[in-house]
């Protein structure tokens, strides 16, 4: 297994005024799959992200990459966050944020220039390297924070509710640009949304959170054909079968 | 993590944030035939403004209606204004009001920010001086005269001593909150693309806070100027201020609003040089960008 979180408990402060805001958390992930978290509003899916991507230490419990546990941010993992806006350095051109983190991967200059070239190139930026993030629609600015994770060639992408504040449109677009980078640079996708309609659209395998202090209320295989297609897998009614089964699961029989 | 920064007691402490963001709102309007007229517009009643005080400043004295013998009307104090230029002795006093000014910023820099910035990172440092900071923050510099004339003698290093220690605090104070204000997801971001803490520092936590700190200087470069005429008027130091006191117990009134006016001049280049500096340095804050025709 890439991935295994076993029995993560998250307490935020300690005493009579913690807050649990994870239980008992365990899951696991294999190479190359495209796992979705979902659950509602506050269940605790930034506090799961956050301590799967080392950035903060599980109360209890582990997070066992290649099995071995982590203890601070592997160089296996490349994070996009929801706030695009604030993730990339305003003060930095596109291609500057996204060679920054490479500095240390690629020594070459030439070679770290040409592995940022590709990967604007790869979410359909060419010619965008010397705009500020400030300079460029939301959209835009997520798409340099997916070009940046993925120019570190990690492992696993992370991502947290990646599209949660774009519109309808640019939300699908970049559903698809997840799926076909996924697809191209063979990588292994963890990605948290509170939207089950995405997360059934693209999960290979969709991982339900219960209601805080959240344990997992279910594993759940997305056995849909791939390529996806915003159409037609859409229209299929396995698709509504198994949104229908996760907002049951998620928001009772209502 | 973000602490809540205590509300700076000089509301012009912050950086202008807000403001700037709606003279950038009306930029972004799209140009409209009328906009150069506006332009002109705005020029032209920025310009009348100067020429009413200045017909002002000649009319009442002439009229009697303020004593010429204190006041001298424009046509009086302007032919001398410009006759200072020709003259060296202005120009030694000039330098040493700005050398005043320019010693004593740049030791304070030097100290209160990398200083300001060590504190702002580390909460144990941060309690420990932080009741010595709100002691002697608001000791006003010119109490402390009298301590320095005993120490330095009327010198430029006495100048420098008081300008250090009005500038020293608001230079501080303001890398403090930078170095508060950096953004935790832009820090998160760095550690999780595996960024050393050196790294983050120079990367993340220094431009964050440059905003911060340029408002500080801004700040402290005006009282510079303030401390070093004052250290010169009250002490007897070489400079623009002395020169005023001069001009005034010689009964030559109008050199004495000659180097009145001077002074404001000096003021007023000196933060037009900073602000510029700034919206180069700091040309991608939201106070700053230039909006894309
Ligand atoms: N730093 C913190 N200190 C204390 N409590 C926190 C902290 N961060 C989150 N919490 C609490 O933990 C719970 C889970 O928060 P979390 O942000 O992980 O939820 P989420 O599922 O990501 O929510 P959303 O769907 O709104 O993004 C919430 O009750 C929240 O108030
Ligand atoms: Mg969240």
């Amino acid at each position: 297994m890439l991935v295994e979180v076993e029995n993560l408990r998250k307490a935020y402060g300690s005493g009579p005024t913690a807050h649990l805001a994870i239980a008992d958390i365990s899951f696991e992930v294999g190479v190359g799959e495209f796992v979705c978290i979902v659950g509602p509003s506050g269940c605790g899916k930034t506090t799961l992200l956050r301590c799967l991507s080392g950035l903060m230490p599980p109360t209890s419990g582990f997070v066992k990459l290649h099995g071995t546990a982590i203890d601070r941010p592997p160089q296996e993992m490349g994070l996009v966050f929801q706030e695009y806006n604030r993730s990339l350095l305003p003060w930095m051109t596109v291609r500057r944020n996204v060679e920054l983190p490479l500095k240390k991967k690629i020594r070459v200059a030439a070679e770290r220039s040409r592995a940022v070239d590709d990967a604007l190139a790869a979410v359909g930026l060419t010619g965008f390297g010397d705009r500020y993030p400030w300079q460029l629609s939301g959209g835009m600015q997520q798409r340099v924070a997916i070009a940046r994770a993925m120019a570190y060639r990690p492992e696993i992408l992370l991502m947290d509710e990646p599209f949660a504040s774009l519109d309808a449109q640019t939300r699908i677009e970049l559903e698809d640009l997840v799926l076909q980078v996924r697809h191209e640079f063979g990588v292994t996708v963890l990605f948290v949304t509170h939207d089950i309609d995405e997360a059934v659209y693209l999960a290979d395998r969709i991982v339900v959170l219960s209601a805080p202090p959240c344990t997992v209320a279910e594993v759940l295989d997305v056995p849909l054909p791939t390529p996806r297609n915003q159409t037609a897998t859409k229209a299929l009614p396995e698709f509504a079968e198994l949104r229908a089964h996760v907002y049951r699961q998620i928001l009772g029989d209502r | 993590m973000v602490q809540a920064p205590e509300a700076p007691t000089d509301e012009s402490a912050r950086p202008a944030a807000d403001a700037p963001r709606v003279a950038a709102g009306a930029q972004a309007r799209p140009p409209t035939p009328n906009r150069a007229g506006a332009l002109l517009r705005g020029a032209t009643s920025r310009w009348a403004g100067v020429v009413a005080a200045v017909a002002l400043w000649e009319l009442l004295p002439r009229l009697g209606i303020l004593p010429a013998e204190y006041i001298p009307p424009a046509s009086v104090v302007l032919p001398t204004l410009v006759g200072l230029f020709g003259d060296g002795a202005f120009w030694s006093d000039v330098g040493a009001t700005l050398s005043g000014w320019a010693i004593g910023l740049v030791l304070s820099t030097v100290v209160a920010v990398p200083l300001g910035l060590l504190i702002g990172t580390n909460t144990a440092l941060h309690r420990a001086t932080r009741v010595i900071v709100e002691f002697f923050r608001p000791i006003p510099s010119v109490a402390l005269i009298p301590l320095a004339i005993l120490v330095f003698g009327i010198t430029l290093d006495m100048k420098v001593f008081l300008i250090v220690f009005a500038t020293f605090w608001p230079i501080l104070v303001q890398s403090v909150y930078g170095v508060q204000d950096v953004d935790p997801v832009a820090r998160d971001s760095a550690r999780s693309f595996g960024l050393n803490r050196r790294e983050i520092f120079f990367h993340i936590t220094l431009p964050s806070a440059a905003p911060y700190v340029v408002t500080g200087l801004r700040l402290a470069s005006a009282l510079a100027i303030v401390l070093a005429v004052t250290a010169e008027l009250v002490a007897g130091a070489p400079g623009l201020g002395r020169s005023i006191l001069v001009a005034q117990s010689a009964g030559a009134s109008d050199l004495m609003y000659a180097l009145i006016v001077v002074t404001g001049l000096v003021s007023l280049l000196l933060s037009a040089a900073l602000s510029a500096a700034e919206r180069r340095l700091l040309h991608w804050h939201t106070s700053h960008r230039a909006v894309q025709a």
